[in-house]
């Protein structure tokens, strides 16, 4: 029996290595765990009761064997994979119905990294359908809820995910950042999580959003196991031609060698307008504790970034849509049975589509159509330029960037679900570094007077997730904040 | 601009989407919420500002183009997914024929 479960990696790990526990009875604690608590939450869409046993088993034979496999980072550790993420053998819905039969034949690079590393997948967790949302409300499997107060939402679009991890379901879940999916959630839920740089990470075999901008990353609950994760999926990948050949840091081991010179900037305008007193004052106490390392901080301003979530919003519609053609109910998925084929392909799609998706494909469709793309797509592409200059010109001065991860904390279900661009608007401060193809880590801040989660957001220059992940790293070992959990 | 019937309709067809009356109605006003939203970008000015396509800087990634054989048991997992087949063929609705097609 375990009476408590573990709360990172290592400690995962060094409990299996002094046999305190065996790889089954972990894989059995979190599986009764789910049982017991999901019901509430709604994270998992899909559970792998069976062959996640019989993975642990066949571990276990191999410790009594040989062992604990210390070249195995992730040996017996069990995870979950967001939905949107293809899994060999394991159904993959997308949280979307068009998609509620589909069982991928092969793995996504980065899970077949995650398997060979020794991971155990548990199940596949909710999101919102095809990752677009900030709340998990658009997902044809129902909401997520969040595990620190049940009223509220867990983010989105990689819900599941984080209230996965949060409610200690799984070590770590695996997810994808398209404007903000893994940070927002992370966030709201009290945990750490990587958009790493556009081309870092493999995205095959990620279900495709905006192709530009898609990348996947870790949900956990330290910087230390999210550095850990990076280490094992990152690196060029053949099957992805978007990945670089760029040399891949050992980030867990060099995590603690912050660097005494480091010079960090508060971008100004994520510190006005629409940012919650309360917040703001939780983050300006985690900028006193930064300060108190010895890292210089200084004022800096980013002039674009008010026009960052509209440039999203019409460069991810555009490539969603495009993406999206592929989910027409002739290959795989579910189709819609009528007499000819326009219609089989517009039911399949209406049934098979929340209204979000609806929405994104037809904003999408026109602002690619002929009359309407030079003055939509092509203008909000040059913004998008001025909004990566806006970035360049700030590293040329500080090596990262601090900012609260988003205005507020996690919303009441239903408070923004007839409002679109209230809910575009909690990504308020997510999507420009998503835009730019930027590292941004967020992690724990600290509570709200109600007890709800606060992420303070670290962004660094392309390529550098390494003094991104040291100063989380720092950062978290004053207050370790993840060392509180949600009372479920 | 404004998400009016007319282009409602046509867009719809664009993305073979088929959406009911209400449905319908109700994207009418968020379409068109969502267009006055991003039109605040026509405000900046981008004259001599470059596209950004993708961010990564590399250009022309090639492969071998490599006949690589799928194993039967891939091929077989692929076409358990298909929603309709006689044996190992994809069955679809005709193709021609269709009335309701784009010109």
């Amino acid at each position: 029996m375990i009476e408590q479960l573990p709360l990172t990696i290592e400690e995962t790990r060094e409990s299996l290595r002094a046999k305190k526990f065996s790889c089954r009875e972990l894989v059995d604690a979190y599986l009764d765990r789910i049982e017991k608590i999901d019901s509430t939450l709604n994270s998992f869409i899909t559970i792998e009761k069976e062959n996640a046993r019989d993975h642990a088993d066949a571990c276990d034979e191999h410790i009594a064997r040989a062992g604990y496999p210390e070249d195995k980072p992730l040996f017996g550790i069990p995870f979950a994979v967001k939905d949107a993420i293809c899994t060999e053998g394991i159904r993959s819905t997308a949280s979307a119905k068009i998609l509620d039969n589909y069982i991928p034949p092969f793995d996504a690079t980065v899970i077949a990294k995650l398997k060979s590393a020794g991971g155990i997948i548990l199940g596949k967790n909710n999101c919102d359908a095809f990752g677009h949302g900030a709340s998990n409300e658009n997902s044809q499997y129902g909401p997520v809820l969040n595990p620190w107060n049940t009223k509220m939402v867990a983010g989105g679009s990689s819900g599941g995910s984080a209230a996965a991890v949060s409610a200690n379901f799984c070590a770590f879940s695996i997810a994808e950042d398209t404007g903000g999916s893994i940070r927002q959630p992370a966030a709201f839920c009290g945990l750490a999580g990587l958009r790493p740089s556009y081309g870092r990470n493999s995205r095959y075999g990620i279900m495709p959003m905006a192709s530009s901008l898609d990348t996947v990353g870790p949900l956990a609950r330290t910087v230390q196991d999210v550095a850990l994760l990076m280490e094992v999926m990152a690196g060029k990948d053949k099957l992805d031609g978007t990945t670089v050949e760029d040399e891949v840091p050992a980030y867990s081991t060099h995590i603690s060698k912050l660097s005494k010179k480091l010079r960090v900037g508060l971008p100004q305008e994520y510190f006005t307008g629409e940012l919650e007193e309360e917040i703001k004052n939780i983050i300006e106490k985690a900028i006193e504790d930064i300060k108190n390392l010895g890292v210089q901080v200084s004022e800096v301003s980013l002039p674009h970034t008010k026009f960052a979530v509209p440039v999203y919003y019409i460069i991810v519609p555009a490539e969603d849509s495009s993406n999206l053609g592929r989910m027409d109910g002739i290959r795989y998925g579910v189709r819609a049975q009528t007499d000819n084929l326009f219609d089989t392909y517009a039911e399949s799609r209406a049934q098979g589509f929340p209204t979000e998706v609806k929405r994104r494909i037809m904003i999408g469709t026109f602002s690619l159509s002929s009359g309407y793309y030079d003055a939509y797509y092509a203008h909000a592409q040059k913004v998008r330029t001025l909004i990566r200059q806006d970035f360049d010109k700030v590293f040329e001065t500080v090596d990262l960037l601090l900012t609260p991860t988003t205005p507020a904390p996690a919303f009441p279900l239903g408070s923004k679900t007839q409002d679109p661009i209230a809910m575009y608007l909690a990504d308020v401060f997510v999507s420009p570094a998503a835009l730019a193809g930027l590292p941004a880590l967020s992690v724990s801040a600290g509570f709200t007077k109600v007890g709800l989660p606060v992420g303070l957001q670290i962004i660094g220059p392309r390529l550098n997730e390494l003094e991104v992940l040291q100063l989380g790293y720092a950062y978290e070992q004053i207050n370790k904040w993840f060392l509180k959990q949600p009372s479920l | 601009m404004e998400f009016n019937s007319a282009l409602i309709e046509k867009i719809k067809r664009l993305s073979r989407l088929a959406t009911d009356a209400e449905e319908s109605t109700a994207l009418k006003k968020q379409l068109s919420d969502i267009l006055h939203f991003v039109e605040q970008l026509q405000s900046v000015d981008t004259h001599g500002v470059a596209p950004t396509h993708q961010v990564t800087g590399l250009s022309n990634v090639w492969r071998e183009d490599e006949i690589r054989a799928c194993p039967t048991d891939i091929q077989q997992k692929i076409v358990a997914q298909f929603p309709e087949r006689e044996g190992n063929l994809l069955a679809t609705p005709a193709i021609f024929g269709d009335t309701n097609e784009d010109s």
